[in-house]
């Protein structure tokens, strides 16, 4: 009797684990999300489009740092090589939640993501959730439920829908989104 | 150029660096901790070993002086105590040997084909010993088996 694993929806998490003294500098990233929220510099121009509340992110050494730890660790732990795609950030103000959302375009396969990634960069403690749908089979509209952690971050297959529930502390909640194609 | 492997805090490689001859020498001479400074403040990351490019299995493609047993791949153990980096273990039961820096069976080489098989791979067979590990495990003595490819 024998099994084979057909198809899998994995979640990938845990801790950004830098070296002591060489950890990534959260409040110069934070620093950079707020600049592109206060300017308004909106992924989309749309109001109608879910990306018309994600912001760009502006590009230091922090960040890069921060992908390339993501990168090296993700492929030799699980032998996925990641090429990057897409970025953005988001801030949820106190109340507020995200979109149920997904980010594989069903109209342009070929330049949607296979992975979606978020990095949480600063939240209050046990202020917000990420909630992912998933399908078991004929079991449809599961949802898994992880409470966002601080330099933690949650990588699952991009087609997957998930909000970040609402924010219920008193303070701005930030966190990054990496969409990423693999090879 | 030099080449440096970045590791994790357990030593494995997380990918292979290069770095220009200016930026790693110290008075005119190449130097590692040069090298390994340079890398750690444009990665912001402190674990960097030198790795050569022409080092396999303890040789030197080249001629020249081998290197810590091995270049350096991206999920190879780094080894402190021996000063080489291993390349993943190939079987459960494989060994480590220091002085080739290589990966071998328990029972030695796989024994050579006779002349026969080496004819016949000249024309109609491609006969070659494989690792077995279940043999192994099940039997200590054995664990090299004789296959044709082109079956």
């Amino acid at each position: 009797m024998k099994k084979k694993v057909l198809a899998e929806k994995s979640l990938y998490y845990g801790d950004v684990s830098m070296p002591k003294g060489f950890e990534i500098n959260r409040k110069s990233l934070k620093h950079n999300m707020f600049y592109s929220f206060l300017e308004e510099m909106t992924i989309s121009d749309n109001p109608k489009d879910y990306a018309h509340k994600d912001y760009k992110l502006i590009s230091n050494q922090p960040l890069i740092w921060l992908r390339d730890y993501l990168r090296d660790h993700i492929r030799v732990k699980y032998n996925l090589t990641l090429v990057e795609r897409s970025q953005h950030a988001n801030i949820f103000r106190p109340g507020e939640q995200s979109f149920l959302r997904n980010h594989v375009r069903d109209l342009d396969l070929r330049n949607s993501p296979d992975y979606t990634l978020i990095y949480v960069v600063d939240v209050a403690k046990d202020s917000c959730d990420l909630v992912i749908e998933y399908d078991n089979n004929k079991r449809k509209g599961n949802t898994w439920h992880m409470t966002l952690e601080n330099n933690h971050f949650y990588m699952f297959p991009s087609d997957l829908k998930y909000f970040i529930s609402e924010n219920k502390s008193i303070k701005f909640n930030t966190i990054i989104t990496i969409n990423y194609e693999y090879i | 150029m030099a080449h440096f492997a970045k590791l994790d805090e357990n030593n494995i490689v997380l990918n292979v660096h290069v770095v220009a001859d200016s930026d790693c020498q110290k008075d005119g001479v190449e130097d590692e901790e040069t090298g390994r400074q340079f890398l750690q403040k444009i990665h912001n990351w402190p674990y960097w070993r030198q790795t050569s490019y022409n080092t396999y299995n303890n040789q030197h493609k080249l001629g020249g002086t081998p290197f810590r047993g091995n270049y350096a791949g991206i999920g190879d153990q780094w080894d402190e105590d021996n000063q080489i980096f291993w390349y993943e273990k190939p079987y459960a039961s494989w060994v480590k040997n220091v002085s080739t820096a290589s990966w071998e069976s328990p029972i030695g080489s796989a024994p050579d084909l006779t002349p026969e098989q080496v004819t016949q791979n000249e024309s109609t067979h491609w006969w070659e010993y494989q690792w077995n590990e279940s043999d192994y495990q099940s039997d200590n003595s054995t664990g090299w088996v004789l296959v044709n490819k082109n079956a």
